[in-house]
């Protein structure tokens, strides 16, 4: 009966429930983008937050980049070794913490990979390949990391493991590698292959997947996603080299493992003692060249990028919640009107020997029916075109598809329910 | 069959409470035709409300076959005026979102009547107001005196205890209302129980009684 009717009214007032429809489905794109942003401005703004609040930044930078100075330290017995310790007092003080990062392209060998993973893609790059030992090779992205990178930036594996303490000790030949989330179609979890790297070849064995979107902050990048990297460990190698080629690795990687960033608690005395720690490290190593770059570019986009998300979320509240308010406004008058015309229908249902809650009821669903349909227009919309929101969004969404229609439909409830529905026949004593 | 005893009924009026009806007493037999007379504005419609089970009273009782339907939960008294009451109210208010059909099944659809039975009741409904073929006709197509067939058809339709009419004739010219008053004549012979409201003498004159309700209060005139 309650559908039968639903088909009538719908049948009758197409053109005001099309009306109805359209300005629905509107609020509810509106609604949509309007909470996926603000989730999205929340999430980034934690993020940033939960990172850098009340740290202080330096990039340390070693002294030994000019050519002469750099023939000079290597040409030095023991250089090495020197290096050596120095990383390894960084990486293990307590006095702050120490991030060795870099984004050093690898060899990786070819079966056909997409060209998404290819260095400088995105610069336009072309696949740059390269036969060693009979097997083709190819330049891709690759982001080395210490232990501390991976636990500052919260990066986690969806699938596999993320490195332990001992993967960060180059005893195996085997090196465990995690990849970002764009690789999962390419590899699997325990798949073997080679790589070269500074030179030198490497077996490595796929451990874990990096969690879609992870990023950290990388070269003044806030956002340097690494779904399409191959992430490879910063390993210390206590034995000697054993060749010219591993003794070029192990001077590649120790230069790139000794720039890194320091982060430390936000006072004069931590800073202070901070540097006061490094310049101590650097003695004991005898490291005589090292600078700092205070207040680095991490710490002043990560300023300025809080201020912009504090504005732009104030500016794009104001101009989204008035927006949907004019657009709530005139649906329920609309749905007032039409549904105020409704009254005598429903009198006429009434003497006919149909309840109020019956008849609730029937107002309910004509309201919802509509609302309903425009909801998932707009689900279509936002997720399959527009690309906005997750599953929590459309859910509170849907909340407020229901509650919407509930709440009208109680308000006009209360003419049925509080006043002799008699009154809406106009009948004249 | 139905039985008022005491029947008091007031309106909130701004912030005053008015009565209405005042101590109302009647007793309706079955197969009985009754017009109620009165002035405008003097109760006439309520009591018509009060008797289809739609508009609750302050005081007294209000039996039906002797069970006291004062008492009836909105359930009880939805199924009171789905079963045993038929309601012609006085601009006949049909719906015009269905045509003829549809409106005179609305009474059976409430009833959980089949669907072929109630094609085959519209039918012979129809056929004895001589409206048959009008059957799909819209609302708005339809002159006074036919909406007013249709009006009558979809209160008789479901076989009713008793017929409520609230100035069945008022919007009619003096052709129609003598066709309409045929119609009710003929539904009083078959033992029809009906109470109608009416200002017009002619349409009292075809009813067995005649009351009048004055200073709240029913008296019988004839």
């Amino acid at each position: 009966m309650i559908l039968n009717e639903l088909k009538i009214y719908l049948k009758k007032h197409k053109l005001l429930t099309m009306v109805l429809y359209l300005q629905l489905t509107l609020f509810f794109i509106i609604i949509g983008t309007f909470i996926s942003f603000i989730e999205q401005l929340n999430y980034e703004s934690n993020g940033l937050q939960q990172i850098y609040e009340g740290k202080s930044i330096y990039q340390l930078l070693d002294g030994y980049y000019d050519g002469e100075v750099y023939q000079d330290f290597v040409s030095q017995p023991g250089y090495l070794e020197r290096l050596k310790n120095y990383y390894n007092e960084l990486n293990h003080t307590n006095d702050f913490d120490y991030l060795a990062m870099f984004n050093h392209h690898i060899l990786l060998t070819d079966n056909g990979l997409p060209d998404e993973f290819i260095e400088g893609y995105e610069q336009g790059n072309r696949k740059y390949q390269t036969k060693i030992e009979n097997a083709t090779f190819t330049a891709v992205k690759s982001f080395q990391m210490n232990k501390q990178v991976l636990d500052f930036f919260g990066l986690v594996a969806v699938e596999g493991t993320t490195w332990s303490e001992h993967d960060f000790k180059g005893f195996e030949d085997t090196v465990p590698v995690l990849l970002g989330a764009s690789y999962r179609n390419v590899f699997h979890i325990g798949d073997e292959t080679t790589i070269n790297f500074y030179n030198k070849s490497f077996n490595i064995k796929i451990i874990g997947f990096l969690k879609e979107n992870s990023k950290l902050y990388f070269n003044n990048d806030t956002e340097f996603y690494l779904d399409k990297y191959i992430l490879l460990p910063y390993r210390e190698y206590d034995n000697k080299p054993t060749s010219e080629v591993d003794e070029l690795f192990q001077q590649a990687s120790y230069f790139a493992m000794i720039n890194g960033y320091i982060i430390t608690d936000n006072d004069p005395s931590s800073i202070q003692s901070m540097m006061q720690r490094i310049n101590a490290i650097a003695q004991k190593s005898s490291i005589g060249s090292y600078s700092f770059i205070g207040l680095n570019p991490h710490f002043l986009k990560y300023r300025g990028l809080m201020t912009v998300l504090q504005e732009d979320k104030t500016l794009v509240q104001t101009v989204f919640l008035s927006t949907a308010l004019l657009n709530l406004i005139i649906i329920v008058i609309i749905l007032f009107l039409q549904q105020k015309k409704r009254l005598s229908f429903f009198a006429i249902h009434y003497i006919n020997g149909a309840t109020k809650v019956g008849l609730i009821k029937m107002q309910w669903i004509e309201i919802f029916s509509v609302m309903l349909a425009a909801y998932l227009t707009s689900f279509i919309v936002l997720d399959q075109i527009l690309k906005i929101g997750d599953f929590k969004t459309q859910f509170i969404m849907f909340l407020i598809c229901i509650s919407m229609s509930i709440i009208i439909c109680l308000l006009l409830a209360s003419k049925l329910l509080f006043r002799p529905i008699m009154k809406d026949i106009n009948i004249g004593d | 069959m139905i039985e008022l005893a005491g029947i008091k009924k007031r309106f909130i009026d701004g912030k005053q409470y008015t009565n209405i009806l005042e101590n109302v007493n009647i007793q309706i037999h079955q197969g009985e035709s009754i017009a109620i007379k009165g002035k405008s504005g003097c109760g006439k419609s309520t009591l018509l409300n009060i008797l289809a089970g739609l508009l609750p009273f302050e005081e007294g009782d209000m039996l039906f076959n002797g069970t006291n339907i004062s008492r009836f939960t909105a359930k009880q008294l939805a199924e009171y005026r789905r079963n045993h009451v038929a309601y012609i109210t006085q601009k006949f208010h049909l719906l015009d979102d269905r045509n003829v059909f549809d409106n005179i099944a609305l009474p059976l659809q409430y009833l959980r009547i089949p669907r072929g039975e109630i094609k085959s009741r519209i039918e012979e409904v129809l056929h004895d107001l001589d409206m048959e073929s009008h059957i799909k006709k819209g609302i708005s197509s339809l002159s006074g005196g036919e909406r007013q067939r249709v009006a009558i058809a979809r209160a008789i339709v479901k076989k009713p205890s008793i017929l409520l009419a609230d100035e069945p004739t008022g919007s009619l010219d003096e052709v129609t209302e003598e066709s309409i008053l045929r119609i009710f004549n003929a539904l009083h012979q078959n033992g029809m129980t009906m109470v109608i409201v009416t200002h017009d003498d002619t349409v009292s004159s075809h009813c067995q009684h005649i009351y009048e309700l004055h200073h709240k209060r029913l008296h019988l005139v004839s």
